[in-house]
């Protein structure tokens, strides 16, 4: 733009608040000319009147001059929008009803891609919350001879990787630690409240340069802090850890905290919007790397090369790519395999951003399933649409006097629908502002939908500026989209007839009616396909919740306790601390058995050893042989799960390291390895070179460990007290389910005896336990049934919306039929039927759309065919009703209606 | 008055920067008649073509306006250059020479 367009324009910019003021002032100029021009004509001798004349006929008209000026100093475009916009909100306010139903319509399907959009976005779409995202990278390492990758590297080849790089600004190395968090150090007591376990990160020193983060509070960590293990034991906190545990106290920092026992001095506290290294958990505190042996790492950590614990994060250097980043590293790590072949050999590593790397993991399902809802979620709001546009293409109709005036006095056609569609972008806004307020308030149904896990997930769902462009995007596409077919439709309309009257007649306008008759078999389909969906969900859960998971959930109260955090070694752990629990546990009131197990089944984990070695068989070579899930127990864990023991005896105390090695199997396992459950007793086998021969002392009935749609599979227990291990799951069972809450209370009783500074996570009460099992089936159903209930609301409106207002229509031509003799059974069979033959026409559509869309969710259906014949059957049958209702309701009126009124109708 | 010739658009703006050039400030009848006297009551100005060719001289920051009072006493809007539309006038001038002489080379009689 030429710089005096420019000028041109901030002329107008700044003009246009005074608009009216320019308009009085050219006003009284034009005036002022016209008077001069009088009084010259005056003074050459003309008469008064003459003088005028004259000069008016020189001029000019001053009104197309004011209309001229005017477009000049303002945006002619930007005020006929402004005034297509008032127009807009005018008819708007006029009707409410219809403004109401249409944009609660929309509002409902914008909402719901809102939401889901927004649940995406919180996975998968929105950046960590550091300085520049797209710039930090993440490593990954692994064997050029195998396709896999890993996400851990070793310190020493993290320091050669970070010296040899030239692509990186910084390169730095974590790890996620959880730890206990107490205020004192005795095992007596703890006067600052309950110890808890909280999750934290070990960073090398450069973590929060390379992260672009400034703390809150203090500093970050010293050079010196990240040289010598064990010499500095300090932590920067989290605002949420300083907010809750602290009062958010100011002078913080240099105070002291526990971290797993030992007193760490607090220098620092991080600013509410940083996390930590991942995107769906907030950790509570940072320690230096050298602390690592401190939170259960090896002694060795720092020299071993082959101990793989660190994940890194990088940032690239201004100007460098990806794959030239990655380019670079190979070569250092080409290096390392040659200097270090024992550990490095054949060493690759593949770069990821931040975001990408978040794909390779659970995220995937929630990507699959994101993508699936947001399928589903578009038809609802393609059924909105729908909706919306036959309101538009009926009151379009009633409009087509006003239009045809417009377009009469001289309107052109491009102006009218410029007009329309203004409205209708205005209505799909208004959907889009009730979508946005229906997905905030959504976001705690989403996480309300969320298993309770040990964790401090942190995902924000709130829909935020990128889901807010797209939304505005769709808002005004949907507007363009319902809003366009009416908008053409009512712009062609002929006008003779159109202001002589005879647009209200239903003779005419043939095709408008199809279009509408499609409109509404159209949505009568995607509602059945969408119902079917929900109604095969909520039966496939239904069955699922019918799946007995083997044992019984309801008496059993889980604590997760882990006494490693403090400083407790697994072999003390499980040789006095643990039966010394367990017996305390057991003598409190209420309280049936008690047990350990390292990770409850149906749960988070599961653990898998092998390969499987009968006795007198040689190890199969590397990469083969069976393997087979297994778990860590104490005595009692069977009784606690009242999981029966088919064959032999549960484990005993007597069941020590010192003692022969044993297992309990279950039915599976006899009957893969063994032939049969008779046979197993007795016999001996291992786990590669992993244990000596074990002996199998007791069959298990088979239960279901992984997932409850699981085939039945091989399970081996293992005495926990013959293979130590600190981190275990407390079982406590109760007498019975009243006796619950005094069951759990007696077991942190009797754990804060032991140690006060123990913390006690993951607390699950009664069927709380199965949550996880049905977590999927769960939220696929409370997701389908939510989309079918929106489906089947929208679907109502439509169909009675159309009824109604084609009833109003024909008012005249049902008031003749009456007059001539039609009885009231005849005009509701009429109006009825044809109502049901639309939705008729949609339930057959919809049924075939059904049977092919199945196929494809034949994966995510447990326990019952995608042929569901309850499903095929009930959904077509509620549809057929609830079609009935519209209609009927219309049809009645229409029957009611007094032959001499409806002739005079209109 | 008859017919009289249209005004070309385009020259109409540089017509006002040379009159107000000339005339110093000046109100829209006063520069109408100007421009009528000076093309020998060739041109006729009316509203339609002079107000928006001010406006947008104004808009473009080559001539500002304010109110004053005209000799016979009526209260008017006062146009004046500004260096802006002084260097502008220069600057068309100049373009316009340039334009006409190369015109005038055509007309010329064929030197032999």
């Amino acid at each position: 733009m030429s710089l005096r367009r420019l000028r041109a324009l901030l002329a107008r910019l700044a003009g246009f608040p005074q608009r009216d003021e320019r308009e009085r002032e050219l006003a009284e100029e034009l005036e002022t000319h016209l008077q001069m021009q009088i009084e010259e004509n005056l003074r050459a001798g003309m008469s008064p009147r003459e003088a005028r004349r004259l000069a008016l006929v020189k001029l000019g008209g001053a009104a197309q001059v004011k209309e001229e000026c005017r477009r000049r100093r303002g945006f002619p475009m930007l005020e006929d929008l402004w005034q297509d916009l008032r127009y807009g909100v005018r008819i708007l306010a006029k009707q409410p009803g219809f403004t109401a139903v249409a944009a609660l319509a929309l509002g409902l399907g914008i909402g719901v891609n809102t939401a889901i959009l927004s649940v995406v976005n919180g996975f998968v779409l929105r950046p960590l919350p550091v300085e520049r995202p797209e710039e930090l990278v993440v490593p990954h390492w692994g064997r050029k001879t195998d396709a896999q990758v890993w996400g851990e590297f070793s310190y020493p080849n993290y320091l050669d990787l970070r010296e040899q790089n030239k692509s990186f600004s910084d390169l730095c190395a974590w790890r996620e630690t959880s730890a206990g968090i107490s205020s004192g150090e005795s095992r007596e007591a703890d006067a600052g409240g309950r110890a808890e376990v909280v999750w934290g990160e070990l960073v090398t020193g450069n973590y929060f340069d390379v992260m672009g983060v400034k703390p809150l509070l203090g500093r970050t960590f010293l050079p010196e802090e990240d040289r010598t293990p064990n010499t500095h034991p300090v932590t920067v906190i989290g605002h949420t850890l300083w907010q809750r545990r602290f009062g958010a106290d100011p002078s913080i920092v240099n105070k002291t905290v526990y971290l797993n026992g030992q007193p760490y001095t607090v220098v620092g506290v991080m600013p509410e919007s940083f996390l930590g290294g991942e995107f769906y958990l907030r950790k509570a505190f940072w320690v230096p790397i050298m602390m690592a042996q401190k939170f259960g790492r090896r002694a060795e950590w720092k020299t071993e090369r082959g101990y793989a614990q660190w994940k890194l994060y990088g940032r690239l250097k201004p100007g460098v790519t990806l794959a030239q980043a990655e380019a670079d590293l190979n070569l250092a790590a080409g290096n390392l395999a040659r200097l270090y072949p024992a550990e490095d050999a054949d060493t690759k590593i593949q770069l990821t951003t931040e975001l990408n790397g978040r794909y390779d993991n659970a995220t995937k399902v929630i990507r699959y399933g994101g993508f699936l809802a947001l399928c589903v979620s578009g038809l609802v709001l393609l059924l909105a649409c729908f909706n919306v546009a036959n309101l538009m293409l009926a009151r379009a109709t009633t409009r087509a006097r006003e239009i045809g005036i417009r377009l009469a006095i001289g309107a052109s056609r491009g102006r009218v629908v410029r007009q329309l569609l203004t409205e209708s972008v205005l209505l799909a806004l208004l959907g889009g502002l009730l979508g946005w307020a229906f997905a905030y308030a959504g976001r705690d149904l989403v996480w309300a939908s969320f298993p309770p896990v040990p964790y401090p997930i942190s995902l924000d769902f709130a829909p935020d500026g990128y889901v807010l462009k797209w939304m505005m995007a769709v808002s005004l596409l949907t507007g363009v989209l319902f809003g366009l077919a009416p908008a053409v439709l009512a712009s062609r309309a002929d006008l003779v007839s159109v202001i002589k009257g005879e647009a209200a007649q239903p003779t005419r306008g043939r095709h408008r009616w199809n279009l509408r008759g499609a409109l509404v078999v159209a949505q009568v389909t995607i509602s059945i396909v969408i119902l079917i969906c929900a109604g095969l969900f909520i039966r496939s859960l239904r069955q699922v919740r019918q799946t007995d998971p083997g044992f019984k959930a309801d008496t059993l109260v889980t604590l997760m306790i882990n006494p490693r955090l403090l400083a407790y070694d697994d072999r003390e752990a499980a040789g006095r601390f643990f039966p010394e629990l367990l017996h305390r546990i057991e003598a409190q009131p209420g309280v049936r058995a008690a047990a350990l197990i390292d990770e409850m089944p149906l749960a988070v984990g599961h653990t898998t050893r092998g390969p499987v070695v009968k006795e007198g068989e040689l190890d199969p070579p590397p990469n083969q042989g069976v393997h087979t899930d297994c778990s860590l127990v104490t005595p009692h864990y069977f009784d606690a799960m009242r999981l029966p023991l088919v064959r032999g005896r549960d484990f005993d105390e007597r069941d020590t390291t010192d003692a022969p090695r044993v297992v309990v199997i279950n039915q599976e396992f006899a009957r893969r390895f063994y032939g049969g459950e008779g046979d197993a007793l007795g016999k001996r086998f291992r786990f590669g070179q992993d244990t000596p021969l074990m002996e199998i002392v007791g069959i298990a009935k088979d239960s279901r460990y992984r997932s409850l749609y699981e085939d039945a599979m091989p399970y081996v227990y293992l005495p926990v007290y013959q293979n130590p291990r600190a981190g275990m799951t407390v079982l406590v069972s109760a007498q019975t389910a009243a006796d619950v809450p005094a069951a759990l209370d007696g077991a942190r009783r009797a754990i804060s005896e032991m140690d006060a500074r123990l913390p006690v996570y993951g607390v699950m009460v009664g069927e709380e336990n199965l949550l996880m099992a049905y977590w999927g089936a769960n939220v696929a159903a409370q997701m389908a049934s939510t989309f079918g209930v929106l489906a089947l609301v929208l679907a109502t409106m439509g169909l009675y919306s159309v009824m109604t207002y084609d009833v109003s229509r024909r008012t005249r031509e049902i008031g003749i039929r009456m007059a001539l003799g039609a009885q009231v059974g005849h005009v509701l069979r009429l109006v009825l039927g044809q109502g049901v033959r639309l939705a008729l026409v949609g339930i057959v559509l919809g049924l075939l759309g059904a049977f092919a869309l199945t196929r494809v969710l034949a994966g995510l259906l447990v326990g019952i065919g995608t042929t569901d014949p309850v499903t095929f059957v009930g959904v077509p049958v509620l549809l057929v009703v609830i079609a009935l209702l519209a209609c009927y309701v219309p049809a009645r009126r229409a029957a009611r209606v007094d032959p001499l009124l409806a002739l005079r109708h209109d | 008055m008859g017919d009289k010739t249209d005004i070309w658009q385009g020259t109409l703006a540089l017509m006002v920067l040379k009159t107000l050039d000339v005339m110093g400030p000046q109100h829209g009848y006063g520069l109408a008649r100007r421009i009528e006297q000076t093309s020998g009551d060739a041109f006729s100005v009316n509203y339609g073509t002079l107000y928006p060719a001010l406006l947008k001289l104004e808009q473009e920051g080559y001539v500002s306006s304010e109110w004053g009072v005209s000799d016979n006493n009526r209260r008017a809007k006062f146009y004046k250059l500004t260096r802006a539309g002084r260097k502008q006038l220069a600057e068309e001038a100049r373009e316009w020479e340039r334009t006409t002489a190369i015109l005038a080379r055509f007309f010329e009689p064929a030197e032999e």
